[in-house]
């Protein structure tokens, strides 16, 4: 087939297509006119401000960036000492059941205060 | 309904006043669009009604998502949309129609109101030359396999380039190429003895 052909071929093919619109029947157009003005209507109904297409990724993008961070710094930073700081003593207390009566037991602190000689507990 | 009279009545700032440029904008580019549209999607579909749903839903979507975008993207964009609605139903369709053979054992009739002639359209004297032609190419055209389909409609008929038909169509330029080639060279086949 030569380019002339296939050009006398195609402009003849469009030209029928032209036609066959120009002989669509009454419903159709109607119907066409109809989901015309239905899409302009939604148009009218949208907010006159939009976000703009790029804040979609990009919200996402620093989303994720923040939990990243987050992350990062809870994995690296230690446990706060303040939280579980005990002594050696307390935790013996802690530890013995026998210990922890005596250690709550305020009358037994008043009559040691009472009965401990002045000094009896001064470092040298 | 909401007319470009209603608008104008309504119209206090800028902000109105681009919104009736767009508006007014993307009532001409639809009107210009829609018989065309309306076409190409009834020689993809074989349906009327089904064709005038997908070019409805094509409109819809492209002023809800689209009407801000400039107006020489609207094209290229209707036609994206709207082709990509066509494939969705032919995959349906497909789908349908197997569980319908499978299930009945034959394909469904057509409605018989659509055998019956339009009083709108001009008299059978007027039509004949031009029907012969028509139905020929029509007949041709819905022979083809869709994306060869497609990229004629796009190429021919609406005057796109390859780089357009393939945005519109979603595929490479490549592949547009090779469905447009294969589309010319199949309905010559099949068109010869009639001149469209």
């Amino acid at each position: 087939m030569s380019t002339h052909d296939e050009q006398d071929f195609l402009a003849a093919a469009r030209a029928r297509l032209e036609e066959s619109v120009s002989a669509l029947d009454a419903h159709t157009l109607s119907r066409l006119h109809s989901a015309r003005s239905h899409a302009l209507d939604s148009l009218e109904a949208q907010p006159a401000w939009h976000a703009p297409h790029w804040w979609l990724p990009a919200g996402a993008m620093a989303a994720a960036a923040l939990v990243f961070v987050l992350g990062g710094v809870m994995w690296t930073t230690q446990p706060s000492d303040s939280l579980v700081a005990m002594t050696p003593e307390i935790t013996e207390i802690v530890g013995s059941e026998e210990n922890l009566e005596i250690a709550t037991d305020l009358d037994f602190y008043r009559w040691l205060d009472e009965h401990t000689p002045a000094g009896a507990y001064t470092e040298t | 309904m909401w007319t470009a009279t209603n608008l104008l009545s309504s119209i206090s700032g800028p902000t109105e006043r681009g919104t009736l440029d767009t508006y007014q904008a993307l009532d001409r580019f639809l009107a210009n669009i829609e018989r065309r549209a309306f076409r190409m999607a009834r020689l993809a579909t074989g349906n009327a009604e089904d064709a005038l749903d997908l070019v409805q839903e094509a409109m819809l979507k492209l002023a809800q998502q689209y009407g801000s975008r400039n107006e020489q993207e609207w094209g290229p964009l209707f036609h994206r949309i709207l082709q990509s609605r066509i494939r969705d139903w032919y995959r349906r369709s497909k789908v349908r129609n197997r569980w319908r053979v499978w299930l009945d054992g034959e394909e469904g009739e057509e409605d018989p109101l659509h055998k019956l002639a339009d009083p709108c359209m001009a008299g059978p004297a007027e039509l004949v030359a031009g029907e012969r032609a028509m139905s020929a190419i029509d007949e041709a055209l819905q022979k083809l396999p869709l994306r060869q389909q497609q990229a004629f409609l796009l190429r021919t008929w609406e005057g796109y380039n390859t780089a357009e038909t393939a945005h519109a169509m979603g595929c490479s330029a490549g592949s547009v190429k090779t469905h447009y080639s294969r589309a010319v060279h199949t309905l010559r086949t099949l068109l010869e003895g009639h001149q469209p």
